[in-house]
């Protein structure tokens, strides 16, 4: 019987037993895994989730050694609305985020929602947790299994970041160089870009001359991604071994030769991220863009091709903070709608990070900053975007929470850019600061 | 139905109960909710207790309530009983936020070290003031923990958490060390025996010329797998 067959015959309005017994472990089927790779209400160590598959190798099934699973699936009933936006929407993928980050999921690379009308697949990698595809309908069933399909099948080894808030002096540059220095030091293979070729601050902070045309030649398919990567070296004297990363620098050549109307004519939306699908397929851990402030060309290239955006605000900056809202309610869900046109969710925001904080706040000061932020959340409400998570991530409605995450201000973070050494290779504290945000985002444990 | 009380809400003569946990709780607040136990008496929340006897009980959690009943006066008590096991009395009087939850540092995550540190650095009157959670947390999840057999070698990591601040981390951490291996090639590990330590080391692998060499090379030496 076909997919669209067993859909059919669910009475209407199929509660959720119905759905999960009759839909669910045949869809699992129809991405590609076999009945022995199927185990219901998996522990997952955060609660029981109603499915996961895993890839059974010869001689052992899945089934028995209830190892290393790939996918988690939680179904709900038809009765439950599962359009993107909904409450019930909301409360799932909540639900599936818990699942996905539970002691038992270090191997799970994909989660589904579904009720057998709406369906939807995330992508997990380390602990960053990203809608793959927007919110299918099934009435096309076969549509959303080969959609799901094909991102399974190749998933790509990197995460794209893109850096970015459009307020300026946030520590944007500052942040990209040293997260690419401490994931080096953490085993990763990072490329870092610098995407502001009117500024080239990060090639400058690392001490690397610019480029000359090379990242226009690849914007336009000229050139392959490859020719356009320097590497970057730091050789630690003491402990006689270098770490290296990869750098696309900026092109001194769009700064100077192009206006904004011309690049326009030439670099399509899509340029960057066609450009680095090749590398980031196989080749890299973690690609991070440093995306110069405002909202012209190169911004929205540069937040196009990422898969989450992570921003820095300042707690003294109160545009800092009006703009990490405004980005979250107005600019990403722009480049959703294009990103969605290619069967991608496009870019998500995840929670900010006060940058360079002082180690002593005043209390008034956080108070100012808190009010300050309470006003952005309310200018999330006409737009139907809850704000809240993005800004103070632990708050749930029984748990007052206001902490953010951060960066503490440093004076060896300052001092390693007279140096154009990253503070993460130059200093240990640095490193150490880098090495717990990264794993507050990013890396798995 | 059974016999047995457990898992039951009951009304008990407070002179049956014992004491259990102390709770820390200021005079303001015990002597507030007394007034208000005075006027409604009866307590919504529950005492859990765990039957020690015929007609006799210990409280295990929610001791703030216990002692507000007594200032109040109250003849009777509304309790829970629990089973009589540790584990029982442990979650409980941790969800009831009677004692602060202990980690075992020997094998706890580097999010569980730096969400502990962060507790305790936030506590009012902390002795952990000026340590950096981001540091701290990260040489302490390097060091060779699984093997200590007391908070002591913290002191040794440079993040100032020094010998008078651990009784502060005593009370998050707890230490289950595993016994030290045989043929010991942990270069962190090894850094924390002294010189002494480790030329009789190197005299029961019976290497050789071992008695002119310093530290740093008596540690390279031991560290290659023979």
């Amino acid at each position: 019987m076909s997919l669209k067959e067993i859909i059919d015959r669910l009475p209407e309005g199929a509660e959720e037993p119905f759905v999960k017994t009759e839909f669910t472990p045949a869809f699992i089927q129809a991405l590609g895994f076999t009945k022995d790779d199927i185990i219901p209400e998996f522990s997952t160590g955060a609660g029981p989730v109603d499915h996961a598959a895993g890839r059974s190798t010869n001689g052992s099934r899945f089934i028995d050694l209830r190892q290393n699973p790939r996918l988690y699936v939680e179904t709900k009933g038809q009765d439950k609305d599962l359009t993107e936006g909904h409450n019930h929407y909301t409360k799932v993928v909540s639900q599936l985020r818990r699942y996905l980050l539970g002691p038992n999921s270090k191997t799970v690379q994909w989660g589904i929602i579904t009720n057998s009308l709406h369906a939807q697949l995330f992508r997990k990698h380390g602990q960053v947790i990203y809608p793959a595809t927007p919110c299918m309908e099934c009435t096309d069933i076969d549509a959303v299994v080969s959609a799901f399909r094909k991102r399974m099948q190749a998933p790509s080894r990197a995460l794209t970041v893109a850096i970015y808030n459009n307020k300026g002096g946030v520590g944007k540059t500052t942040t990209t160089i040293n997260l690419a220095a401490a994931l080096t030091l953490l085993g990763k293979r990072v490329l870092a870009i610098d995407f502001d070729p009117n500024q080239q601050d990060l090639g400058d902070a690392l001490d690397l001359p610019p480029l000359q045309g090379q990242v226009w030649e690849m914007l336009t398919g000229k050139i392959d991604v490859a020719e356009s990567i320097t590497p970057y070296k730091h050789e630690f004297p003491r402990a006689k071994r270098t770490a290296s990363f990869d750098v696309i620098l900026s092109d001194a050549n769009m700064a100077s030769d192009f206006d904004e109307v011309k690049l326009r004519q030439h670099i399509k939306p899509n340029a960057l991220l066609k450009a680095l699908q090749a590398v980031k397929q196989t080749e890299y851990d973690y690609i991070l863009i440093d995306v110069p402030p405002n909202w012209r060309i190169f911004s929205q290239r540069a937040v196009y091709a990422a898969d989450v955006v992570l921003m820095p605000v300042r707690h003294d900056n109160l545009h800092s903070l009006q703009n990490a809202g405004m980005v979250v309610t107005d600019l990403l869900p722009e480049v959703q709608v294009e990103r969605q046109k290619l069967g991608d969710f496009g870019p998500v925001a995840l929670p900010v990070f006060l940058n360079s904080l002082p180690s002593k706040v005043s209390h008034s000061q956080a108070e100012i900053m808190h009010k300050a932020i309470d006003k952005v959340i309310k200018t999330g409400k006409p737009k139907k975007v809850d704000l809240r998570p993005y800004f103070y991530p632990k708050w749930t409605s029984n748990r007052r929470s206001l902490a953010m995450e951060r960066i503490r201000y440093m004076a060896h973070i300052a001092k390693a850019d007279f140096y154009h050494i990253p503070a993460a290779f130059y200093s240990k504290v640095a490193f150490e600061q880098y090495r717990s945000f990264i794993k507050e985002y990013f890396l798995w444990g | 139905m059974g016999l047995s009380d457990v898992g039951n809400l009951m009304c008990l003569p407070v002179d049956e109960i014992e004491p259990g946990p102390q709770t820390d709780a200021h005079d303001y607040l015990i002597q507030e909710a007394s007034n208000l136990l005075q006027a409604s008496q009866r307590n919504w929340i529950p005492i859990i207790v765990k039957e020690t006897g015929v007609d006799e009980y210990e409280v295990i959690a929610n001791s703030f309530v216990y002692e507000a009943v007594l200032e109040a006066g109250l003849e009777k008590v509304w309790c829970i009983i629990a089973d009589d096991s540790p584990d029982t009395a442990l979650v409980s009087s941790v969800l009831a936020n009677d004692v602060v939850p202990k980690v075992n540092l020997s094998t706890a995550t580097h999010k569980q070290i730096a969400n502990a540190l962060d507790y305790l650095i936030k506590q009012p009157g902390t002795l952990l003031k000026g340590v950096s959670v981001a540091t701290a947390s990260a040489r302490i999840e390097d060091a060779p923990r699984k093997y200590w057999q007391t908070l002591e070698p913290i002191t040794k990591l440079k993040c100032r958490l020094t010998k008078s601040k651990l009784k502060e981390l005593r009370k998050v951490f707890y230490l289950e060390p595993e016994p030290l291996p045989d043929v010991i090639t942990d270069i962190t590990l090894l850094d924390t025996f002294t010189a002494t330590e480790l030329k009789k080391m190197a005299k029961k692998r019976g290497l050789k010329g071992y008695s002119s060499l310093k530290k740093s090379d008596l540690i390279k030496r031991l560290s290659q797998v023979e």
